[in-house]
């Protein structure tokens, strides 16, 4: 399923002069450990890549973590053991559900993925997923396709800008006349707009095919590491809620990825019907991702969340609960949602989250703080200054910790 | 670049060429030529030092390999890097620029000495991308009218980390060298042509250069010099040749302060 089906290409590409540039060949699978050839299209968008590579490795928006980087790689190694010299992986913030490859190996894998995901074999399906385009060469794919449709385009614009414009300056015809020139060089313009639409929407078409031929790739990868690959669909599952919610559901021929709903279908049919040539125990990792990620959690939540409104970011927040993160921690979540939000009730449930946070495991200090705030907001000074000073026992080194005790002071 | 060249690119028979000059001469052409003409002369350069300023004696300058990246421009308007090109233009300009130094009697020291692929030492790497963004913004903000009237010029400065180049080469001032270029597939010039024929302008390829004199002792940006968009349909300005390397590293080097 690695090219697109002719019949389409036929279809966005009526004209008969751009049959010729349908005509792709399908590319050979990258090689471990091998650099494209110099004069190639490709080692130029190995050269482009590498510079934003060179950029990214100053920036200081990466978030460089020993521990957590080693996790990531050893994860990518296991999944996909033939590429794990040429990738690098690189994790970033956002508060979006992302993952993206280029055409050199570097691998971004954003926050608000991680953030979502409840086990390792679900990250080992995203790591094999965008492997997988690295793999099949996807991004050079895309460059082709561009080309020749821009080729195309320009040719075809072309053409007819000379015969309008020959007819023109050559005297004695109807353009020179001046009754063809305007409706011709219109109908030029016309024709050029509508081919550049078709091959955007032609691009969405082909970039879907291209994620589904990563994903079975990526599921692929996981069952072949032992890993128990049934739990991938749940990702799609939980991302096609979030879509409903937030509403944002673009229609699906203007996507870049199949419908969630339909990569759900895909990944359980797969794992399905693949599981039984894999033998031996399958596992899903639940623990060891969950601890490597367990440092970063509450801020990636945090920003997570700013990408959200109030609907979402409760299935959001109920998603750790399943997940099995720990209450203290939700709860802190739910009453800064609510707070932010600030409609009629919500002060009440802010205070309610409050309150149970500060009574559950997880507890971020915070959470101490922001309860005695609301409490003190409600003239409950007696439990605001108990709050307050719970906060400066969790927090001793906090860069608010003059602030606070000054509050202890005045409401003693 | 008169008018007759122009004419030259279109290789179509007498009856074409005709029509063309026809319709270049009538219709549109003055324009046309008129704004090719304007993006192949020189500017001024946006950083120049006091007169007061005296470059040390007998100074060495390090040269930098250019930071070269260099295109195809396909039929469709694609810039497609081409990794070959861009290292042939790398070494072929830093041999020209460093020729044409030493043609004016500044010693130079290249970077690095030996080899032929460039491999960064990670702290200068670093010290390419603060050369960058600080290029980038003498660019953007000398180029304004309110700027370029100001005398003296606001002061650029790299920080006092240039003298590990200038304690490990021996050199007293670093020439950096930035150079965009695109060259146009046959189809890309034909295509150019029939725009020029209706009255439009496309990009038919071009160099786009800068160069920087930056002092490493203390890491101040002496001179910057970027002359406009050099137009590659005429084959003279080829940088991955050493004839055309040579016409970009004379352009460059217009007036340098050494």
């Amino acid at each position: 399923m690695s090219a697109p089906k002719p019949g389409r290409c036929v279809a966005t590409w009526a004209l008969p002069l751009f049959l010729v540039a349908c005509a792709s060949t399908p590319l050979d699978e990258a090689q471990p450990g091998q650099r494209p050839s110099d004069d190639t299209d490709e080692a130029g968008l190995w050269q482009m890549l590498e510079r934003e590579e060179f950029q990214l490795r100053t920036s200081a928006s990466v978030i460089r973590d020993e521990a957590l980087q080693g996790y990531l790689e050893s994860v990518l190694c296991r999944v996909t053991p033939a590429y794990c010299g040429d990738i690098r992986v690189y994790v970033l913030p956002s508060p979006y559900f992302d993952a993206a490859m280029t055409p050199n190996g570097m691998m971004l894998v954003y926050t608000g993925l991680l953030v979502r995901l409840e086990n390792e074999a679900q990250l080992a399906a995203v790591l094999g997923h965008e492997t997988g385009h690295y793999a099949r060469k996807h991004s050079l794919e895309q460059w082709r396709l561009m080309r020749s449709r821009l080729d195309a385009i320009q040719a075809t614009s072309s053409i007819l800008t000379a015969a309008v414009t020959v007819g023109f300056a050559v005297p004695g015809t109807a353009a020179a006349a001046g009754s063809l020139f305007r409706p011709a060089a219109a109908a030029s313009t016309m024709l050029r707009y509508s081919l550049v639409l078709a091959t955007f929407i032609e691009q969405r078409a082909y970039s879907r095919e291209q994620e589904r031929e990563a994903d079975e790739y990526g599921v692929s990868q996981t069952l072949a590491a032992g890993y128990d690959a049934s739990t991938v669909q749940a990702v799609w599952h939980y991302l096609a809620k979030e879509e409903a919610l937030a509403d944002r559901r673009p229609p699906a021929f203007l996507r870049t990825h199949p419908l969630p709903e339909e990569r759900e279908r895909r990944a359980l049919a797969q794992a399905g019907h693949e599981r039984q040539t894999v033998s031996g125990e399958a596992d899903v990792h639940r623990d060891r991702f969950l601890t490597h990620v367990a440092p970063y959690r509450n801020e990636w939540l945090h920003l997570a969340r700013q990408g959200l409104d109030v609907e979402p970011q409760r299935l959001l927040l109920d998603r750790q609960r399943q997940i099995g993160v720990a209450e203290g921690l939700v709860s802190f979540h739910e009453a800064s949602m609510y707070r932010v939000r600030n409609r009629k009730g919500d002060a009440e449930r802010a205070l309610a989250a409050l309150a149970e946070a500060v009574e559950s495991e997880g507890c971020p200090p915070a959470a101490y703080r922001e309860y005695g705030l609301t409490l003190w907001d409600e003239m409950r000074t007696e439990e605001a200054r108990r709050a307050f000073e719970a906060y400066l026992a969790a927090a001793p080194a906090a860069a608010d910790r003059a602030m606070v005790a000054s509050y202890v002071s005045e409401l003693r | 670049m008169g008018q007759g060249e122009f004419i030259r690119v279109d290789d179509g028979g007498s009856v074409t060429s005709r029509l063309v000059h026809r319709y270049v001469t009538c219709v549109k052409g003055i324009p046309v030529l008129l704004v090719m003409m304007a993006a192949c002369t020189t500017h001024p350069p946006l950083i120049e030092p006091d007169p007061s300023w005296k470059p040390i004696q007998s100074a060495k300058v390090l040269v930098l390999p250019p930071d070269s990246r260099v295109a195809r421009l396909t039929l469709g308007g694609l810039q497609e890097e081409r990794v070959d090109w861009s290292r042939e233009a790398r070494d072929k300009l830093q041999e020209a620029l460093a020729t044409r130094l030493n043609w004016q009697g500044v010693s130079t020291v290249p970077y690095p000495p030996h080899g032929d692929v460039v491999a960064w030492k990670p702290e200068d790497a670093s010290l390419l991308a603060l050369h960058e963004v600080v290029v980038y913004s003498i660019l953007a903000a000398e180029r304004l009218p309110t700027q370029r009237a100001r005398r003296p010029h606001l002061d650029y400065s790299l920080g006092d980390s240039t003298q590990r180049l200038r304690d490990r080469y021996g050199a007293d001032y670093a020439l950096f060298v930035q150079c965009d270029a695109s060259y146009a597939t046959e189809g890309r010039i034909a295509v150019g042509v029939v725009a020029a024929m209706a009255g439009r302008l496309i990009d038919t390829g071009a160099v786009n250069v800068f160069a920087s004199l930056v002092d490493l002792a203390d890491g101040r940006v002496i001179w910057v010099n970027a002359p406009g968009p050099q137009l590659t349909l005429w084959e003279d300005i080829d940088v991955r040749e050493l004839g055309g390397a040579t016409v970009v590293a004379n352009l460059l080097l217009e007036g340098v302060p050494l």
